[in-house]
C-alpha cells in the first residue's frame, strides 16, 4: 500500500455503522416517491391550493400554478444531480451544501432541511389522523370525540412508523412503496369512476388562462411545491444504496417529473370537479372525500383510506432523511453525539430516529386540541415545510457550481444552473413569504426565525468549536474494499 | 503520454479504456484535469464518463472527491488477463512430486470465482482445458471452486448447465449435495464428467488465513481411478506445502 493511496482513501467510511451498500433500486426510488406522497398530495394539496388562493379572487389556475411549481423542482433535480453522480452522501442536501458553499452555509441548509422534513413529516401524521376520522365517519362510525380519536390514531401511526423505521431502510422502503403503489391506483381509478358517475361540463379554456390576483399565485405556487418535495430525499441513502451513482441520480431526475404528471391530471380533474361544488364543500379539510361522500359514502371511505396510507408512507420517508441528517450532524459533533450511534444489529440510526419522533408527534397532536381546524394545520404546516424545504433547495442548488469548481470539475452549464435556479427560488420564496406576510401570516416569520437560529448557532460553533464545523459534510467516502486489491473490509 | 485521440471518432467505450489505462498508470489520485490534458479530450465528455465509470464502480473517487482510483470492479479484467505468477519454489515441489507418480499433475487457481491453469503437467497437458475453464461444474477443481465459494458468490450461471458427457452432473440440487460432501471431505472428484474415460481428483491447497485459493489436481485414465485415489495423501503434503509459496 503506497503512501500516496493511503493518503487519498479512507480505511473505513467515517459513516460507518449502517448497512453500507445494501439497498436496490427500487427502494432507494420507493423512498423518494414515498417522501413525495403523490397519492395523498394529489388528493390533498390542489384543494389546499384553492382555499388558499381564493380569499377576495376570482377562481384559481390549478394548472398554471402546478405547472409552474413543476418547472422549479426539475430545475432543482438538474442542479442535484451532478452532485449525487459524485458524492454518497448520507445527508444529501445538507453534504453537497458543505462541499459546495462552505461548512457554515451548511449548517443553514441542514436545519431547513430539517425543519422542512420535520413540518412534512407532521402534516403527514395530522393527514393521516384527519383522513382517519373522515373514513370512519364515511363508515358511519359514531366518533364521540374526533380530537381525541384523532391524536390516537397519530399515536399508533408514530409508534408504527418508529418500529418499521428502526427494523430497517429494506423493510420501511418496501412497505412505503407497495403502500404508495396501492394509493396511486385507488385514487386513479376512483378519480376515473367519479368522473363516470358525474359527467362534469368541460371548458378547456379556463385550464390555462390566470383571471386571479398575480401575487396570490406565488403563494400558490409554494403550496403547489410543498407537493413535490421530497423527491431530495433519496439523497439521504448514498451510503445504503447498492449503487448510488446510478440509483440516486436516476430516482432524482425522475421523481418530479412522475409526481408532476399525476398532479397536473388531478389538478385538471379537481378543478373541474371543484368548480361546479358547492362552497362548503371547497372550503372542507378533506374536500375531495366529501365530493365522493356525495356520490357513495364507501367509496368516500376506500379514498379516505388510500389517503392516509399514502401520508402515512410519506411521514416514514420524511422521518428516515430528517433521521440521517441528524445522524450525519451527530458523526460531525455539531449535533450531539448520541445522535450518531447506529443500531448495532438492525444498522439504522436508531437514536436520531427515537429523539424526532416525540416531537415530531406532539406537535400536530398539540394543534388538534389548540382548536385549530385541521384544514388550517394542513395548509400551516405545508406552507412552513415548504419553505423549509425551499430554503435547503436554494443553497443546495447554488452550491453545484462551486461543489464542481472545488473538485476541478466545473462547466459553463453548471454555473448558469447554479445561478438561475437559486434566484427562481428565492423569487418564489421571497414574493410568496411578503404577500403571506403582508395578509397577516407569521409562517415565514417563523421560518425565519429558524434561519436567523441557524446562523446565530453556525456563528458559535465558528467562534468555539471551529474543529467540529471543520467536520462538518462527512459521507460515505470510498474505502480501501472499494479498491481493485484492495484489504476487504 | 503522448496519447492523441485515435482519428477516426474514438468511441466511447474504447476511451473508458483510455482513461482506466491513465489512472492505472497515474495512480490514486488521478484527477479529471490530468486525464483530460491526457487524452486531448473535451472536459465535459471527460466528466461524463468518469461518472459513468464510477457509477459502476470500475474507478471510486479519492476521499477529496477530486481524484480517482481503480475500483474493484476492474479486478475481474485484469485477474482474468495476466498470466498466474507462479513461484519458481512452487514449481519446484509440483515437479518434485510429478516424477514420484505416473499421472498428470496440474496446478489450478481459484480467481474471482473462476480458474485458472497455473501449473500445467508437460507430459500430460490438460485435454479440455477450455471445458474446464468454462463448465466449472464439470471438473474436481472447478466443483471444489463452487463447493468453497458457498454462498459468498452465485456459484451457476443462468440457464441449464452444460453436458459435456453422459457422465456430468446438471441437476442442481444434486451438485449441492456433491458441495456439501466436499466440504466434509476436504477433497474434489470427477469420474468421466469433463471427459469421457478420464477421472481427477482434486486436493485442495488452503492459505494460512484459512481461504482455499487453488487446487491441486491428478489426473489420469478413469479406470485407474483408485490407484489416483492412493495418492491422495501425498497429493495433501504437496498441497500443503504450496500453500506458504502461492501468498
Amino acid at each position: 500500500m503506497s503512501a500516496r493511496r493511503d493518503r487519498f482513501i479512507t480505511p473505513h467510511s467515517p459513516v460507518e455503522g449502517l448497512r453500507r451498500r445494501k439497498l436496490a433500486f427500487l427502494p432507494v426510488f420507493a423512498q423518494a416517491v414515498a417522501a413525495v406522497a403523490p397519492a395523498g398530495a394529489m388528493a390533498v394539496i390542489p384543494a389546499l391550493v384553492y382555499p388558499t388562493v381564493v380569499p377576495g379572487s376570482a377562481s384559481p389556475n390549478l394548472v398554471l400554478t402546478f405547472g409552474a411549481a413543476m418547472a422549479v423542482m426539475i430545475l432543482v433535480s438538474f442542479c442535484l444531480r451532478p452532485m449525487a453522480k459524485r458524492m454518497a452522501a448520507v445527508s444529501g442536501l445538507y453534504s453537497y451544501t458543505a462541499k459546495g458553499l462552505g461548512q457554515r452555509t451548511a449548517i443553514t441548509a441542514g436545519w431547513s432541511a430539517i425543519f422542512g422534513y420535520g413540518v412534512i413529516a407532521m402534516a403527514s401524521l395530522l393527514a393521516v389522523g384527519t383522513y382517519t376520522d373522515q373514513m370512519m365517519i364515511n363508515l358511519g362510525i359514531n366518533l364521540p370525540n374526533p380530537n381525541i380519536s384523532m391524536a390516537l390514531v397519530i399515536l399508533a401511526a408514530t409508534a408504527f412508523a418508529c418500529f418499521l423505521m428502526i427494523r430497517g431502510v429494506q423493510i420501511s422502503a418496501w412497505f412505503t412503496l407497495m403502500v404508495e403503489c396501492l394509493a396511486i391506483g385507488l385514487l386513479t381509478a376512483l378519480m376515473i369512476a367519479y368522473f363516470a358517475l358525474n359527467t362534469p361540463t368541460l371548458d378547456f379554456e379556463d385550464f390555462f388562462s390566470w383571471s386571479g390576483d398575480p401575487d396570490v399565485l406565488w403563494i400558490g405556487i409554494v403550496v403547489a411545491v410543498s407537493a413535490f418535495v421530497g423527491f431530495e430525499s433519496a439523497t439521504t441513502l448514498g451510503g445504503e444504496a447498492q449503487k448510488p451513482f446510478i440509483s440516486i441520480p436516476r430516482t432524482i431526475t425522475w421523481t418530479p417529473i412522475l409526481a408532476g404528471t399525476l398532479y397536473l391530471l388531478a389538478a385538471i380533474t379537481q378543478d373541474l370537479a371543484l368548480h361546479d361544488a358547492p362552497t362548503s364543500i371547497r372550503s372542507s379539510s378533506t374536500p375531495l372525500s366529501d365530493l365522493f361522500a356525495q356520490t357513495s359514502p364507501l367509496l368516500a371511505a376506500v379514498l379516505d383510506l388510500g389517503i392516509a396510507a399514502s401520508w402515512f408512507a410519506c411521514a416514514i420517508a420524511s422521518l428516515s432523511a430528517l433521521a440521517r441528517v441528524l445522524f450525519c450532524m451527530g458523526r460531525e459533533g455539531v449535533a450531539p453525539r448520541i445522535m450518531g450511534r447506529a443500531h448495532a444489529s438492525y444498522r439504522t440510526p436508531s437514536v436520531a430516529i427515537m429523539v424526532v419522533m416525540p416531537v415530531v408527534a406532539a406537535v400536530p397532536i398539540a394543534v388538534i386540541f389548540s382548536g385549530t381546524s385541521p384544514h388550517q394545520g394542513l395548509v400551516l404546516f405545508f406552507t412552513l415545510g415548504a419553505y423549509g424545504y425551499l430554503g435547503a433547495y436554494i443553497l443546495a442548488s447554488a452550491s453545484l457550481p462551486f461543489f464542481l469548481h472545488r473538485i476541478g470539475e466545473d462547466t459553463y452549464a453548471s454555473w448558469i444552473l447554479g445561478a438561475v435556479t437559486p434566484l427562481t427560488l428565492g423569487f418564489v420564496l421571497w414574493k410568496a413569504a411578503t404577500v403571506s406576510t403582508d395578509t397577516g401570516n407569521l409562517q415565514a416569520l417563523i421560518y425565519a426565525g429558524v434561519l436567523l437560529a441557524s446562523v446565530v448557532y453556525a456563528l458559535i460553533l465558528h467562534l468555539r468549536l471551529p474543529e467540529r464545523l471543520a467536520s462538518v459534510g462527512v459521507y460515505d467516502e470510498s474505502q480501501d474494499s472499494d479498491l481493485f486489491l484492495g484489504r476487504p473490509s | 503520454m503522448g496519447y492523441k485521440p485515435a482519428h477516426s471518432g474514438p468511441s466511447t467505450a474504447s476511451n473508458s479504456l483510455r482513461i482506466l489505462e491513465i489512472v492505472a498508470r497515474f495512480g490514486t489520485g488521478t484527477t479529471a484535469k490530468e486525464i483530460t490534458d491526457a487524452l486531448q479530450m473535451p472536459p465535459a465528455t471527460v466528466y461524463r464518463m468518469l461518472n459513468a465509470l464510477v457509477a459502476d464502480e470500475y474507478l471510486v473517487r479519492t476521499s477529496d472527491l477530486r481524484g480517482f482510483a481503480l475500483g474493484h470492479a476492474i479486478s475481474g479484467l485484469i485477474m482474468a488477463a495476466v498470466p498466474p505468477n507462479v513461484s519458481t519454489a512452487a514449481r519446484s515441489a509440483i515437479e518434485e512430486f510429478r516424477s514420484g507418480n505416473r499421472f498428470a499433475v496440474h496446478l489450478v487457481l481459484f480467481r474471482n470465482a473462476s480458474l485458472k491453469i497455473a501449473d500445467e503437467d508437460p507430459d500430460y497437458p490438460l485435454q479440455s482445458a477450455s471445458d474446464m475453464l468454462r463448465h466449472p461444474h464439470a471438473s474436481a477443481a472447478g466443483k471444489l471452486m463452487l463447493a468453497e465459494l458457498g454462498d459468498s458468490a452465485p456459484p451457476f450461471p443462468k440457464g441449464p448447465l452444460m453436458k459435456l458427457t453422459p457422465h456430468t452432473i446438471t441437476d442442481r440440487r444434486q451438485l449441492e449435495e456433491q458441495f456439501a460432501h466436499i466440504r466434509a471431505e476436504g477433497q474434489a472428484a470427477d469420474i468421466n464428467e469433463l471427459e469421457q474415460g478420464f477421472s481427477c481428483l482434486a486436493i485442495p491447497v488452503k492459505l494460512p488465513h484459512g481461504t482455499v485459493e487453488a487446487a491441486v489436481c491428478l489426473t489420469g485414465p478413469s479406470e485407474r481411478f483408485s490407484a489416483i485415489c492412493d495418492h491422495a495423501e501425498a497429493a495433501r503434503e504437496l498441497a500443503s506445502r504450496l500453500a506458504p509459496l502461492l501468498l
